[in-house]
């Protein structure tokens, strides 16, 4: 089982998941995980039943700095694509 | 790039850490002082009342050093807290220790100036001071710090109030505030540990209550009378029901709502609660609400958002009301006791976000999203559960155990009093003037706003109070706080 850590954000207009070998971007969460899953698979040809986990962590800076004095962090989701 | 999150992720990274590392290194300095006899904590600064100035500045331990330089020294050695905290915290340095040094000097000359006895001295205290009359304003010295960051906060030039953002954290400073009351308790404990398990358990009973009633009430006024979607509904809901601005954000995680949901509602949260900071202390010290002052404490704490405006309303009510028993009933209550009953709620109510978080979470991704890729992760309570809780509660228990057992009731009260009383005070005016500095009303004039402030207004006064005063009633009616001597 391979294991990627991300960050990830919102631009204004969508959602916005990286690290430093792959980029993905897409209007609703959903449509981001599936792009997500495909990049994946490009990136690291996972073999027929394999499992990549992916936790994706919000990127906190882009939230107002007045904010983040209120609560440690805003969300960090973590992924299972079964490929 | 991102790293896998541990159980022990941000401790030494987070604003609510440093609040636990800050203010339990203080509690325990004077742990240290009590058991030693070495008078290491008496230098906190205090502000009395006074008609001569030359009598408005003295350390705790009055015969220690002169009240100008226990100022100094107090200042010398919050600020190197504090940027020790910043520094790892990774703010910039230079920016934070020069507003923060402004926030300082400027909450400490209002704190002088407003007690001045001709402001604040009782009918009781003024043959004391030599006096004929006073406007006997309890608690003036917050109020006018409030007003004076909000005066900043609002009206000065953008540039400078961004300025001041960098050392205006109200949160920060209340939270170690809020460790140092956990002693106020640990002393209480020797007293009687009754009266403070029983503050304890009525906080917990009424903040169940408040959950189960207050979100999904909101919730349901924000997505039928308002036609509001799931998201902003449910973060919204939260913000106003459970604990404000950290709710609202933990709620928008949850339910993986895009950021500018939270931050827009947290903007409104913010400004509500000084609203409400400024309007509900009078009317439940001047009302009959007086009659049951730990209730109205207890339903700040239901009522009033964010740690900051709460505990800070509990001191002005816990100096309005004070003032007025010691005016017209001749009863001295001891002070702390009000602020303790709105911390205590506020502080329960905090400690189940991580759990309301994960609920949250499950039921959005399985029942709303239906996004079987996604899982949810227990640790979740942890990440979101407030550290600055965990020292309150050490500082409670080390402070009640070592009293009552090694150190001894009379030694733990010399040793821990400047934190426990003078230096809580300090921090609680700095919270008071960052609180004005931080709170924009221009946020209700942006785009959007309306719907969205009028149904939080709604929301806080036909929901939010009222229920909160039952409530609070009903778990905390005939409790009084206990009187002087």
């Amino acid at each position: 089982m391979r294991l990627v850590n991300m960050s990830f954000f919102h631009d204004g207009k969508q959602w916005i998941a990286r690290d430093n070998k792959v980029e993905v971007a897409a209007s609703s969460l959903a449509d981001l995980d599936g792009k997500l899953h495909e990049a994946l698979r490009e990136l690291y040809s996972p073999s027929e039943g394999s499992r990549i986990t992916v936790n994706l962590d919000f990127d906190y800076s882009t939230i107002p700095h007045w904010m983040i004095q209120y609560h440690p962090y805003y969300m960090h989701r973590r992924l299972e694509f079964d490929y | 790039m991102a790293e896998e999150k541990k159980w022990y992720t941000g401790m030494f990274s987070s604003e609510d850490w440093w609040s636990f590392w800050i203010g339990l290194f203080f509690v325990l300095v004077g742990i240290i002082a009590a058991a030693t006899g070495a008078d290491i904590s008496g230098w906190v600064i205090g502000f009395p009342k006074w008609v001569d100035i030359t009598n408005s500045l003295s350390p705790d331990h009055s015969a220690l050093m002169s009240g100008v330089s226990s100022l100094i020294v107090s200042y010398i050695i919050f600020t190197i807290a504090t940027c020790i905290g910043a520094y790892f915290m990774g703010m910039d340095m230079k920016k934070y220790f020069w507003a923060w040094t402004l926030i300082f000097w400027l909450s400490a000359l209002v704190y002088i100036l407003s007690k001045n006895a001709y402001i604040q001295a009782t009918s009781i205290e003024r043959p004391d001071f030599g006096i004929g009359w006073s406007l006997s304003i309890g608690g003036a010295h917050y109020i006018v710090a409030l007003f004076i960051g909000l005066l900043i906060g609002n009206l000065a030039p953008k540039s400078f109030r961004e300025f001041m953002y960098h050392g205006a954290r109200p949160e920060w400073f209340i939270k170690i505030a809020i460790v140092f009351l956990g002693c106020k308790l640990g002393m209480k404990v020797v007293d009687s540990t009754g009266y403070a398990l029983e503050l304890l358990l009525v906080g917990a009973c009424a903040t169940v209550a408040a959950y189960l009633l207050f979100w999904p009430l909101v919730y349901t006024l924000c997505r039928k009378g308002f036609k509001l979607t799931r998201e902003w509904a449910a973060t919204l809901a939260s913000g106003i029901s459970i604990c404000g601005v950290s709710a609202s954000i933990a709620t928008g995680g949850a339910i993986r709502a895009r950021p500018i949901v939270p931050v827009m509602i947290s903007s409104l949260i913010v400004v509500f609660a000084v609203i409400e900071l400024v309007v509900l202390p009078p009317v439940l010290t001047y009302t009959p609400w007086f009659n049951e002052p730990m209730a109205a404490a207890s339903s700040l704490g239901l009522t009033v958002k964010t740690d900051g405006a709460d505990a800070a309303s509990g001191a002005i009510t816990d100096q309005l009301m004070r003032t007025r028993a010691q005016e017209e009933l001749g009863v001295q209550w001891e002070e702390g006791w009000i602020t303790s009953a709105s911390v205590m709620t506020k502080i329960w109510i905090d400690m189940f976000i991580g759990v309301w978080a994960l609920v949250l979470a499950m039921l959005w991704l399985r029942f709303v999203e239906k996004r079987p890729d996604e899982k949810v992760e227990k640790m979740e309570v942890w990440w979101r559960f407030p550290k600055f809780v965990l020292g309150y509660f050490v500082a409670w228990i080390a402070v009640g155990v070592l009293g009552l057992t090694v150190i001894g009731p009379d030694a733990m009260d010399w040793g821990i009093h400047p934190f426990e009383s003078t230096a809580r005070h300090l921090f609680f005016i700095l919270t008071f003037t960052s609180i004005g500095l931080v709170t924009n009303f221009r946020k209700l004039a942006e785009e959007n706003m309306g719907r969205l402030a009028f149904a939080y207004g709604l929301g806080l006064l036909l929901i939010i109070i009222p229920l909160g005063w039952i409530i609070a009633w009903i778990f905390h009616n005939g409790m009084m706080p206990p009187t002087v001597g």
